[in-house]
């Protein structure tokens, strides 16, 4: 009997336990617009704003250019550049704006605060908003501050970076970094997207690839021919290798070609490049033969195979 | 220094075929609604999965990311994840990764121009009561082009 009634109190004790787990989601929905600042100790973006020149045809996204930037220069040097991002919705969008170092450990990005690496090339990074209205604050830089972009609008901040006079590190994310300011519902949770252009940096001659054996795989019923290869960067630069993939007969006469899709390698990184032959071969000696573009040099290796 | 600058990188949230809807009270905004959730009777949101753990349970759905490059010269990005905020009560999900203030990378591969299914996981400890079951926090994601 007091079993059932333990039971009986369990079962009420539980019942009661619910939770209201409403996701508000930034769906991001374009004109033109001011960029605001806010500032630190400024009051967070009002409330969603609709602009009655939306163009419905425009996917609510948020979008930030350029995505990449490729910069060559040597030591010490400076490389201002301006990035623009668009905020495609409805709502007023906050942004952080902050720079982290990339580094290659282990074989896989990583993404570290600015002035935890030694020689930290993010840590000099230097935020100046443009075309913006300052709310009280005498802005320009604002590496602690944040970007207001009202709603079908963009804003743009120029960036600027001073590479160390000695440093490993050859990129760095330029973070538009969403932030917990966002209207969203009173109960739930917001998700915020946050967009960064990598910069990445070629501050020597020093770059190497090197490719290892190509695998050939062959089509299948559901699958087309795939030529892969792995490349290592085991230089000090970056590098962003362009390859396409000859298969020759066993005469040495061009048969077809595959493009790999191009990737960028960063310092110790190491990648498959993969290319797929939409062709059917027909039974026989074939070699496939892939060539690299990347400043300036070609890398190239081959493989034979052979289709039953 | 020589730069040369690149594309562009778009990113937008889209509903999963088989994860909760969003949906929006004004344009532009939307919602993802995992409705009122509870031990006994479960969820009552269509899409929305739930398991019953030893002293919690755990309210999931799915949805997708959407990453764009109009001009094409970014072939994938890394996705990273984190809360805004440190959650004292909740443990949130993300493709199985579990979400800290620190951002983490979710996808160091993610391929651009396909959306990308995302699987969210919460999980409620039982001993919550209806005062301090609300969860209020935010997911920042981060998405940079490789």
């Amino acid at each position: 009997m007091s079993t059932l009634f333990a039971r009986t109190v369990i079962r009420c004790r539980i019942a009661v336990i619910a939770v209201a787990v409403t996701i508000a989601v930034c769906t991001p929905s374009s004109a033109q617009g001011v960029p605001t600042i806010i500032g630190p100790g400024s009051t967070g973006p009002q409330g969603p704003q609709v602009n009655a020149n939306a163009k419905s045809n425009i996917p609510p996204s948020i979008s930030l250019s350029p995505a990449v930037i490729m910069a060559k220069g040597n030591f010490s040097q400076q490389l201002t550049q301006t990035l623009t991002l668009s905020n495609n919705t409805g709502l007023d969008l906050a942004f952080e704006l902050v720079a982290e170092d990339v580094i290659v450990k282990d074989g896989k990005r990583i993404f570290v605060p600015a002035g935890e690496t030694p020689n930290s090339i993010a840590a000099t990074a230097v935020f100046t908003p443009k075309t913006v209205e300052v709310k009280g604050m005498a802005a320009p830089a604002i590496t602690k501050g944040a970007i207001l972009i009202k709603a079908y609008s963009s804003g743009s901040a120029d960036v600027r970076l001073t590479i160390p006079a000695e440093t490993n590190i050859r990129a760095v994310a330029l973070v538009f970094r969403g932030t917990d300011k966002l209207p969203t519902s009173t109960t739930g949770v917001g998700m915020t997207a946050s967009l960064a252009t990598l910069v990445t940096f070629n501050l020597s001659d020093n770059v190497k690839l090197a490719p290892e054996s190509v695998r050939v795989t062959p089509a299948s019923d559901t699958a087309n021919m795939t030529i892969a290869q792995w490349i290592a960067n085991t230089g000090t630069e970056p590098a962003l290798p362009e390859g396409t993939a000859a298969v020759l007969s066993g005469s040495g006469s061009l048969v077809g070609k595959a493009t790999f899709s191009p990737q960028r390698l960063l310092p110790g990184e190491r990648l498959e490049f993969t290319a797929e032959y939409p062709d059917q071969l027909r039974p026989g000696d074939y070699r496939a033969l892939c060539s690299f573009q990347f400043e300036g040099k070609t890398l190239t290796s081959d493989s034979s195979f052979k289709v039953p | 220094m020589q730069s040369q600058g690149q594309g562009s990188i778009a990113v937008a949230f889209v509903t999963s075929p088989d994860g909760a809807t969003l949906s929006g009270a004004a344009p532009g905004r939307g919602a993802l609604n995992l409705g009122t959730v509870s031990y006994s009777s479960g969820a009552r949101t269509p899409n929305v999965q739930m398991r019953h753990l030893e002293g919690r349970f755990v309210v999931a759905t799915r949805f997708g990311m959407n990453i764009q490059d109009t001009a094409q010269r970014v072939s994938s990005a890394t996705v990273l994840a984190s809360m805004a905020l440190p959650e004292p009560y909740f443990t949130l999900r993300l493709d199985g990764m579990k979400l800290e203030t620190t951002p983490q990378v979710i996808q160091g591969r993610a391929r651009i121009g396909e959306t990308l299914p995302h699987r969210l996981e919460i999980e409620v400890p039982t001993s919550l009561t209806e005062k301090n079951s609300q969860l209020q926090n935010a997911i920042i994601f981060q998405v940079v082009p490789n």
